[in-house]
């Protein structure tokens, strides 16, 4: 990490870390939406980033995790336990179903994940005598008042957003992502050189799932009730898409970046245009990725600046 | 004695066509060995069966005594067994360093990246490349891009290395560059197969060469002996033409 880069880390860690004493409960609320959606884009970053897998099928690890940590949750064991259950549901079934969709390649890949997320939300409608189907679940209620919730709730997913920042540096400074990221570039080059190319991919795709499902688990504690059609929402899959895209696919910090991006965009975009908001905001999240096609990492600054200050 | 690699009886088809038909063959430590044959004649084939890119269909392959033709392509590698592509496969974006990288953390197994760069370094500069190091690799010559292939495979820190047609495209002043290359890897003790279509390459290089045809082994001599043997004549240029070789003699 460069200097700036590890101020910049400094500097955000502290002000998240001081935001429950000076937001209030509507400015956390769209804080921890903002450390939710950098963690779903920095999940997707594994997959679809790094190893150049695009993967339609964050959806079903992040309504998988919400499930299975509302359903343990339901049953009255401790919170920390259902989030658990959360990441050790969507791990597992990442594990098993990479072994099985990590054969297929590009859109073949695409389609097939995206299909595992209307699976599952079938699964979930149907077997209503676990998750009460398409009533939704309700999950129990702490009690405590609604700043105190939404400060644990803020520091919660602010966690888990750093465990998956760590994760993510780590992979990005290792074998690991080294290999995924040759994957991306030339995948049959990358077995010649020796690389175990379908290992590489069932682990990126297994932290993605994992990290999704963590995701998923916090968010329908913090929500209180969940059903098929809201956590298993294509827009979990499609909106982490976009916001790697925006801030650079396979780069540590642009998944956060892009989320920061996009949500900041979303916001103006639907105060200024109430009834095009939308649309609007497609069409400007098409033309940065068209002009910058790696990204916002693509803007260089310093030649910008010098740019415009030569004649 | 076991040789370095042997492949007895092996065979591969795609559908009905059979691409190699019992092939066996061994390779010595230390040797360059020449394969040659018309288009089509099943050498990259047979070069894909060694590297288990496309198995064997049939046929034992064995590495220093042990049964290799149901490893991948990356357990192959891991093993000693590089090859160069005849269509080069870079990792594109990457930067050349980079690209030797790979091969030194993967299948030489080096785990850290700072040595890993440090041989890949070496190998870049063995191979000419050292000032381009800081390059995207889609930026080179093809010259360039086939010596990183050169690169990257010794950066795998081999001991069989399999060139498919590393001078196709390249001309006369390249060749010649590209042959003193191979020489110097091979003075390092490594066990050359070379693919080439430049006879002159060849019969520079090797001792030994191998002649597929239709994908069948149909000489495996001394290069002198391959030179002059009627059914390679035929093979290569026609019937008619090795006809009136015969006679001249």
């Amino acid at each position: 990490m460069t200097r700036l880069q590890l101020s910049l880390v400094l500097v955000a860690t502290a002000i998240l870390l001081a935001m429950p004493l000076v937001g209030g409960n509507y400015v956390l609320r769209l804080a921890t939406i903002m450390l939710m959606y950098a963690t779903l884009a920095m999940a997707w970053n594994f997959i679809g980033g790094f190893a150049g897998y695009p993967s339609f099928g964050l959806a079903a690890f992040f309504g998988l995790g919400a499930y299975a940590g509302g359903v343990v949750q339901s049953t009255g064991v401790s919170i920390a336990l259902a989030w658990l259950a959360a990441v050790a549901v969507g791990t597992l079934f990442a594990l098993v179903l990479g072994f099985i969709l990590l054969r297929l390649r590009g859109s073949a890949f695409a389609i097939a994940t995206l299909v595992v997320t209307e699976v599952l939300r079938e699964v979930t409608n149907g077997w209503t005598g676990l998750t009460g189907g398409g009533m939704g679940l309700n999950l129990p209620f702490f009690g405590w008042s609604p700043s105190a919730l939404s400060a644990f709730f803020f520091y919660a997913m602010l966690a888990l957003t750093a465990v998956t920042f760590v994760t993510t540096f780590i992979v990005a400074h290792n074998r690991l992502g080294f290999g995924l990221t040759c994957i991306r570039q030339n995948e049959d080059a990358a077995n010649i050189v020796g690389i175990d190319t379908t290992r590489y991919k069932i682990y990126a795709f297994t932290l993605s799932g994992g990290f999704a499902a963590a995701t998923g688990g916090i968010y329908a504690s913090w929500i209180g009730y969940i059903e098929p059609g809201d956590v298993y929402d294509v827009l979990f899959s499609i909106k982490p898409i976009v916001m790697v895209l925006l801030g650079g696919m396979g780069t540590v910090f642009g998944p956060i970046f892009g989320a920061v991006a996009f949500l900041v965009l979303d916001e103006v975009v639907w105060r200024s245009f109430l009834e095009l908001n939308t649309g609007i905001l497609g069409l400007l999240i098409v033309i940065l990725i068209l002009f910058l096609p790696a990204g916002l990492a693509s803007f260089d600054v310093r030649s910008l600046w010098r740019r415009a200050v030569t004649p | 004695m076991t040789a370095l690699l042997e492949l007895r009886n092996v065979s591969r088809s795609f559908g009905g066509i059979h691409a190699i038909k019992n092939v066996s063959l061994t390779i010595e430590p230390g040797q360059i060995l020449g394969l040659i044959g018309p288009n089509g004649a099943g050498k990259s084939t047979l070069v894909n069966v060694i590297t288990g890119v496309h198995p064997a269909s049939s046929g034992k392959i064995l590495h220093k005594g042990d049964a290799i033709e149901h490893l991948k392509p990356f357990q192959i590698s891991a093993r000693g067994i590089a090859r160069t592509f005849q269509v080069v496969q870079p990792f594109p974006g990457m930067t050349v360093v980079q690209n030797v990288m790979a091969g030194a953390m993967f299948a030489a197994g080096i785990s850290s990246m700072a040595e890993a760069r440090k041989v890949a370094m070496a190998h870049l500069a063995f191979t000419g490349l050292a000032p381009l190091a800081e390059r995207p690799a889609q930026q080179l010559t093809l010259a360039n891009r086939k010596r990183l292939e050169l690169a990257k495979s010794l950066a795998m820190d081999p001991h069989i290395l399999l060139l498919d047609e590393v001078n196709a495209g390249l001309n006369t002043t390249e060749v010649e560059q590209a042959l003193d290359l191979i020489r110097s890897i091979a003075a390092r003790g490594i066990s050359i197969v070379i693919i080439e279509h430049l006879l002159k390459v060849v019969t520079g290089l090797c001792s030994r060469i191998i002649v597929l045809h239709h994908g069948e082994l149909i000489a495996d001599d001394p290069t002198a002996e391959v030179m002059r043997d009627p059914r390679v004549i035929e093979a290569y240029l026609g019937s008619r033409f090795a006809e009136r070789q015969m006679v001249r003699p």
